[in-house]
């Protein structure tokens, strides 16, 4: 924690030089990078990690090299000074705030923050959103990218970036054959573009800025369209591939799911259910501190209920900017069935899963044992609200409640 | 001649340095008079408890004992239970806090069973019937998870759900039989206030034999690394790394002989810190993953350990010598007060004679 306040200090002292550095690195585009700020924010840099090396493991994760890299990519989201309703519009003043800003604990009423809920559960029960058919059979989901209130936990609400008002974005639900067409529309104060994780579209359906795309300015559309293939079957995330860091944990995220042309994918499961597992930065934290389960932190991600003896399936999507996660589900021994979309040849049985950022995995289990079963992340601190007293449980935690038959005739 | 050293929470710590003031940490840390303050300013949540004063010092005989105790641990040497008239196995676990030497010239206030980090090697065998009597001395509530066994839903250990925690000076007895799903390195930990409790050393490993060991592969030597992480001084994240509860050079060390085929048992007890060990000298094969064997066994020279993992790897020991076994994520490796980046944290040398 010392490290992390020396590098905050750090930040306060070069901020606005390496401001510009920031931008450049971010953007790759050619803007004009004053000798001073790029010397600046190297030392910056330098100091950073200096700061990491005297107190190894300042950051999250893993590696001390990815704990550097993570942190510093990081500082460069903070430079770009995040304020009210997403950031601010001005670059000019440097600003240590970074990730998502709070809205007023009013700001949403009861039957919204109800609402919100809802979505997060049509999320985990895999409503995918409904497509306009075109006249071609093409089907068209149109995501627009907006400011939105969101609510966490208690009377924590942040300014959140959406898509169509909802974090993550609405579910996309595809079959092979399909003809698909994203319109994504810009209503954010920057450029953004859309990615589409794990799953082989033309190079310029990738949404890298500058690379495959020229960035969607702000008020402006881009149309995604691909044909779904065999070899697209199965789990994956999308999210903004713009200033990813920053925007993909502001809530430019969700996951598309492909299902085979015919039936299902896992034609033996009883229950289908997609946990998405997100991440962002509140109180102006150097790091995610607020972790959520298709949208929401616990108390609020939804809890699934399944019967004694049905067959599951759990599809797991890291969608955080910056953490690994390691789901464990209490009371069951599980199977990893497929990594990122892929089945596995051989499912690996465990009862841990260690998720990196954009991966995703299924994991099945056969509801055997009755009860309140935690399924939860075991990185501790990924298990707890930024106002969580000891006694209290936040963030990637939810129970899987298995309903005891009366008669066995379920058990397999 | 030690400080009376104050016990900073990771909330407290997380409150100052969300202040942005790093030095007022260092400050509280030499003051010697913290007092956890109340809904503090910076909006982290201090929560009133875990404040102590580790005033003794323990004798060099004492960090012996500790350390034989790791060596312990290493060679598997499992806690005896009491067999009850029905053959129930009975054991006692009392948590308690209690100082604990980490690496030379520093000792911590751990949080831990049986006076230990960590706790006891339980050892069963499927069809035991096991009861677990859990006296609760520390200064706040806690319960035990036994991770990996799918054990009835009131004896899972989360808070209320549907068993209140144990209550400070409370006990209670956890039971059930012994199942073939158990089989296997597994592990058991607080879950109450985890995040805290589970690094000051609430854990401990199970592991879990089939009834007819016959058909399991032969080992001459069968070792376990539990790789633990802790938060000395208050500090969060996790500043200080260990094997078997002792940070190098206190960690175990192993000897096997020329051509021994090992079995190491790796269990990840940190709350948040993943661990990738490597054997120099030697290519390492994951034969299984939280107990469960894996359909292929796969050779690999780092092994990735996940927060709370299990992984048992096997080595043919066909090269002499003495082998660093270490993290190889570099922040892991050294102790925190070590200017001169010698060894430390996560490592030891396996001696293959
Ligand atoms: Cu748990
Ligand atoms: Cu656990």
């Amino acid at each position: 924690m010392i490290g992390v306040a020396m590098f905050v200090c750090g930040v306060l002292a070069v901020g606005a030089a390496f401001l510009f550095l920031g931008l450049h690195l971010r953007s790759g585009s050619a803007i004009w990078v004053s000798k001073a700020s790029l010397v600046t924010g190297i030392l910056f840099v330098g100091f950073a990690l200096v700061s990491l090396k005297v107190y190894p493991g300042a950051a999250l994760a893993s590696s001390s090299v990815q704990q550097s890299v993570a942190t510093v990519s990081h500082a460069t989201g903070a430079m770009t000074g995040m304020t009210a309703m997403g950031r601010s519009p001005t670059m000019g003043v440097a600003s240590t705030a970074v990730g998502v800003t709070d809205a007023s604990s009013t700001a949403l009423s009861n039957s919204q923050m109800k609402a919100q809920n809802q979505m997060a559960k049509d999320i985990m029960n895999e409503k995918g959103m409904t497509p306009k058919v075109l006249q071609d059979g093409t089907k068209q989901f149109t995501l627009t990218a907006q400011p939105v209130i969101w609510h966490l936990y208690q009377s924590r609400n942040v300014n959140d970036w959406g898509y169509n008002g909802s974090v993550p974005g609405p579910l996309i639900r595809v079959k092979v054959g399909d003809k698909v067409e994203i319109v994504l529309h810009n209503e954010l104060p920057e450029a953004t573009t859309l990615h589409f994780q794990g799953i082989s579209v033309p190079s310029d359906m990738d949404g890298v800025p500058t690379i495959s795309q020229k960035p969607v300015a702000p008020g402006g559309s881009y149309v995604y369209q691909f044909t779904v293939t065999p070899d697209m079957v199965g789990t994956h995330a999308y999210f903004s591939d713009t200033d990813a860091g920053t925007q993909i944990d502001a809530g430019l995220h969700g996951v598309l799911l492909v299902d085979p042309a015919e039936g299902k994918q896992y034609p033996d499961a009883d229950v289908d259910a997609l946990f998405e597992l997100g991440g962002l930065a509140v109180d102006s934290s150097p790091s995610e501190n607020v972790f959520t389960m298709d949208g929401k932190p616990f108390p609020n991600a939804p809890q699934l209920t399944v019967q004694q003896g049905q067959t599951v399936i759990v599809r797991l999507v890291n969608n955080t900017a910056e953490c690994y996660h390691a789901m464990h589900l209490h009371g069951y021994t599980f199977q990893v069935v497929a990594m990122d979309g892929h089945p596995l040849a051989k499912p690996i049985s465990g009862n841990v899963v260690s998720l990196a950022p954009a991966e995703t995995i299924d994991i099945r289990f056969v509801a055997n044992n009755p009860g309140e079963w935690m399924f939860h992340c075991h990185i501790m601190d990924h298990m707890m609200n930024p106002d969580d007293n000891v006694d209290e449980m936040g963030g990637l935690t939810t129970y899987f409640h298995v309903v005891a038959n009366s008669n066995e005739s379920g058990q397999s | 001649m030690q400080m009376p050293q104050p016990f900073l929470s990771i909330r407290t710590l997380l409150a100052v340095a969300a202040a942005g003031t790093g030095l007022l940490g260092a400050a509280l840390i030499v003051s010697g008079a913290v007092t956890v303050p109340t809904a503090s300013a910076a909006g982290g949540s201090a929560n009133g408890v875990a404040v102590h004063s580790a005033t003794a010092t323990l004798t060099d005989a004492q960090i012996e004992a500790q350390n034989q105790m790791a060596v312990n641990v290493m060679n598997e040497q499992a806690m005896q239970p009491k067999v009850l008239a029905d053959g129930t196995k009975e054991f006692d676990f009392t948590a308690s806090t209690f100082q604990w030497a980490l690496y030379p010239g520093k000792t911590e206030q751990a949080w831990g069973i049986n006076q230990q980090v960590p706790g006891p090697v339980i050892r069963l065998t499927v069809g035991d019937k096991v009861k677990f009597v859990v006296h609760n001395d520390l200064p706040e509530p806690t319960t035990i998870h036994w991770h990996g066994l799918a054990v009835p839903n009131d004896m899972d250990g989360v808070p209320d759900m549907p068993v209140p925690p144990i209550p400070q000076g409370g006990f209670y007895t956890y039971s059930f039989t012994v199942t073939k799903q158990m089989v296997g390195t597994h592990w058991y930990h607080s879950h109450y206030d985890d995040d805290f409790q589970v690094d000051s050393g609430m854990n401990g490993v199970m592991i879990v034999d089939p009834a007819d060991t016959s058909t399991l592969p032969h080992h001459d030597e069968d070792a376990l690394f539990v790789l633990g992480a802790t938060k000395v001084d208050g500090v969060d994240p996790e500043n200080a790394f260990t094997i078997d509860g002792k940070s190098y050079p206190y960690a175990p060390q192993l000897t096997v002989h020329k051509g021994d085929k090992v079995l190491l048992r790796l269990v990840n007890t940190s709350a948040e810190s993943y661990h990738a060990m490597t054997l120099d000298g030697y290519t390492l094969t994951i034969v299984a993953q939280d107990g469960q064997p894996l359909p292929d066994p796969e050779a690999v020279s780092v092994v990735s350990i996940a927060p709370s993992e299990t992984v048992d790897v096997t080595f043919t020991a066909n090269q002499t010598g003495d082998w660093l076994f270490h993290d190889t994520i570099q922040g892991n490796l050294t102790n925190p007060d070590d200017k001169l980046d010698t060894l430390g944290g996560a490592e030891t040398v396996i001696h293959v004679k």
